[in-house]
């Protein structure tokens, strides 16, 4: 651009500008520039019959993507109390689906833990005498037995505790606690 | 045309903004969006949207299509407006962004020339929409103005897109001629004082073919 267009173009922009502000030409503008196109231009286009006529549906599907997005969305707070605060809510607000699957997760794992601590406890507090005694010709004599998961072991004392000592559940739960050995140990 | 999802059904009302937005400016409308007053949203719709729909209709001359890129300008602003970075652009530069991409990708879908021929039962059908356009009602100055403003938008659609885009943005309000370089995607502030000047030039010579000016009065011969 020429330098003398240079200093047009600024001009016209300028009245450009004028006319946006005022809504039409504020003064005559000297015939021999571009700014008589400029304001025809503007008084073409400010009634060129093209009115907005989807304002309706469009604010529908908008609120439909922020219902979507949000949830229910609340009412806003009448005061604010921090933008730390604020930003903080909206962290936990984001990521809030993460923070459920951590926290049923967590909640899982505690449960298998406290299980299998209750289950080393049931086979701690077995009498250590006969499991002291298991040979593997004990270990691979129970295995029927321990596969067969017999419903009335009370019948069969003898058989599960060579010494008569133990009580039934004991036995049961010792039978239990047997699945774990190897027959390898 | 864009895919309208959920057209014709009534969605549930949300609780509005808060009144006073509507005196904050939108870069503190923004920062409430971000912070998560997300309804704060539609009062930055309501102020612009009207112009983005206005905007799409004097680009692709249809009203439907540009109802869908409208609406779709600010479903996709509202998508991305925690990526928004305050400050780079004003946000209605931005959602004019957003639209000139829509308008684009719906040009080249519909594989039509970029620049749009004139139509001239088009032309009636806006005419008709001018109320001064009544001719049996109205006295002859007011039927002549309403011609003369017919005869500039059909030179302006004499010219090239780039050109018509160009002067369409430079006479949106607020938008500045950095917001437009950003739309344009114009290396300076300047390429666009110069592209406007040589498009007003383009547009001067249409008319005065048409006959709208007097040239000999006004020196242009």
């Amino acid at each position: 651009m020429l330098p003398h267009e240079d200093e047009q173009g600024e001009g016209l922009w300028n009245h450009i500008e004028d006319i946006k502000q005022a809504g039409g030409p504020a003064r005559p503008a000297p015939l021999d520039t571009l700014l008589p196109v400029a304001d025809a231009l503007h008084d073409a286009l400010s009634s060129d019959g093209y009115l907005p006529n989807g304002q309706a549906q469009a604010r529908a599907r908008l609120v439909e993507a922020i219902r979507a997005d949000r949830g229910p969305v609340a009412p806003p707070a009448p005061t604010r109390v921090g933008q730390g605060a604020g930003a903080a809510g909206t962290l936990f607000q984001q990521h809030w689906p993460l923070i459920r699957l951590l926290i049923i997760l967590a909640v899982g794992a505690i449960t298998v833990y406290m299980v299998w601590t209750a289950y080393l406890r049931s086979c701690d507090h077995t009498p250590t005498q006969p499991r002291r005694s298991l040979s593997r010709e004990n270990v691979s004599a129970l295995q029927p037995v321990i596969a067969l998961q017999d419903p009335t072991p009370s019948l069969q004392p003898s058989y599960f505790d060579p010494t008569g000592t133990t009580s039934s559940p004991q036995i049961r739960a010792r039978g239990h606690c047997l699945k774990s050995v190897s027959p390898q140990d | 045309m864009l895919p309208v999802e959920g057209c014709g059904r009534a969605a549930p009302a949300l609780p509005s903004y808060k009144q006073g937005s509507m005196d904050l400016s939108d870069d503190e409308i923004l920062r409430r969006v971000q912070q998560g007053e997300r309804t704060e949203f539609l009062e930055l719709f309501d102020r612009y949207y009207p112009r983005i729909e206005g905007y799409a209709q004097r680009q692709l001359h249809n009203a439907e299509a540009a109802r869908d890129i409208a609406s779709e300008t600010f479903l996709r602003a509202y998508r991305h407006v925690d990526s928004f970075r305050i400050g780079e652009i004003s946000y209605v530069g931005y959602l004019f962004l957003v639209c000139r991409r829509l308008i684009l990708t719906e040009r080249q879908r519909a594989r039509s020339s970029p620049v749009v021929p004139w139509d001239p039962a088009q032309h009636e059908n806006l005419a008709e929409a001018e109320p001064q356009a009544d001719t049996a009602a109205l006295p002859l100055a007011r039927v002549l103005h309403a011609e003369k403003r017919a005869v500039v938008r059909q030179a302006l659609q004499q010219l090239p897109a780039d050109d018509q885009e160009i002067i369409l943005l430079a006479f949106e309000r607020d938008l500045s001629r950095r917001d437009i370089a950003q739309i344009l995607d114009k290396p300076s502030v300047s390429a666009v004082t110069s592209h406007l000047y040589r498009a007003m030039q383009k547009l001067k010579v249409v008319l005065l073919q048409q006959g709208y000016f007097d040239a000999t009065e006004a020196g242009w011969k």
